[in-house]
């Protein structure tokens, strides 16, 4: 029986690239399927080509739209997903390379970002403390080894790892918890280095105060973890 | 004394108007009502405070009023927050729902196969 694939683009104000980034897509995984999650854009907007696209009224955040595509994945029988967004940042030709690895031996795929601290200045030096808090955060957590980049958004899930991630109730913005819960729940974590490319469209969603709800948020999930793992 | 009777009536009647526009949701008025009744009590009885403010070990007794109206607030912002908590989670079922929905409309055969 044929593997189905499908490939997952959320979108926040992001859309003026999106019908090449569908066409890269398609030229490097032909037979996959394309879903197109609009998180509440101000400007609603129809793609062109043969994907499917839903449009969420208001922004809920990067979870429900990865709750969204895990849904449908689920209840049409996918076997991956594959997340990617959709601000041109993340190279298409590693596609394949996701989804070899998703086949042979990982429940979870992240791209690890090589070239994420490559910039200067005071946002760059913050970027990297919280970076590797986040990191020796989930060490200590899940007493295991784990992918270096928690906040890469270029994700790979195979069935198995979608059950169990859509089970729970991810945050805003999740890729760190999906990291942990994946790590907690015993899923195998591969990762693929790749370098990450300047944005087309849009700009970052995280500001500063947000960085800081984000850093608060990943505590209480680890600090919770810890005491469940040590009471119960 | 008559001052404390008057305000205390007067926000029993401002809390039972809100309820009857239905400003208020009548599940969430309870807590309202249950700190309306103890205020009035502490503030209408003297002994009550005195006694309290000996069990705490406060010295200026009418301390205790301020203390009290904290913890209820506090209490309140909880009841508050538990309610938005399950508001927006059943949001968040609702909308991947109606997402789920209008997807899998799109899959059935004779759906156009190019948006524009």
């Amino acid at each position: 029986m044929t593997e189905k694939t499908l490939v997952f683009l959320p979108t926040f104000n992001d859309f003026t690239e999106l019908d090449k980034l569908v066409s890269n897509i398609r030229n490097q995984l032909p037979n996959c399927d394309v879903l197109i999650v609009d998180d509440g854009s101000y400007k609603s907007f129809m793609p062109a080509g043969s994907v499917f696209h839903v449009r969420i009224p208001f922004n809920l955040g990067l979870g429900v739209a990865t709750h969204i595509a895990m849904d449908f994945a689920l209840f049409n029988n996918y076997d991956y997903l594959i997340r990617l967004d959709a601000d041109g940042q993340h190279n298409t030709l590693q596609l394949p390379d996701f989804l070899s690895q998703l086949k042979q031996d990982s429940d979870i795929v992240i791209g690890n970002r090589k070239n994420r601290h490559n910039s200067k200045g005071i946002k760059n030096i913050l970027k990297i403390l919280i970076h590797n808090y986040f990191y020796y955060l989930a060490r200590f957590t899940t007493s295991q080894k784990i992918p270096t980049d928690l906040n890469s958004g270029y994700l790979g899930f195979n069935k198995k790892a979608i059950t169990a991630l859509n089970s729970l109730e991810l945050e805003r913005y999740p890729e760190p918890q999906i990291v942990l819960f994946g790590a907690t729940l015993q899923l195998r974590l591969g990762e693929i280095m790749l370098d990450q490319k300047p944005r087309l469209t849009g700009s970052s969603t995280i500001a500063y105060w947000q960085t800081l709800r984000l850093l608060f948020r990943f505590s209480m999930y680890s600090f919770i973890l810890v005491i469940r793992k040590k009471i119960l | 004394m008559s001052l404390k009777i008057a305000i205390m009536f007067f926000m029993f009647v401002v809390f039972i108007l809100l309820v009857r526009k239905r400003l208020l949701n009548i599940d969430l008025s309870f807590p309202w009502f249950a700190s309306l009744v103890i205020l009035a009590l502490a503030s209408t009885s003297p002994a009550f405070i005195q006694g309290t403010a000996k069990y705490l070990g406060i010295v200026y007794a009418p301390l205790v009023i301020i203390l009290l109206t904290l913890f209820i607030l506090l209490g309140l912002i909880t009841v508050l927050g538990i309610y938005i908590t399950e508001l927006r989670r059943r949001q968040i079922l609702i909308i991947r729902k109606l997402a789920l929905q209008d997807l899998n409309s799109q899959l059935k055969p004779n759906r156009p196969k190019i948006y524009k």
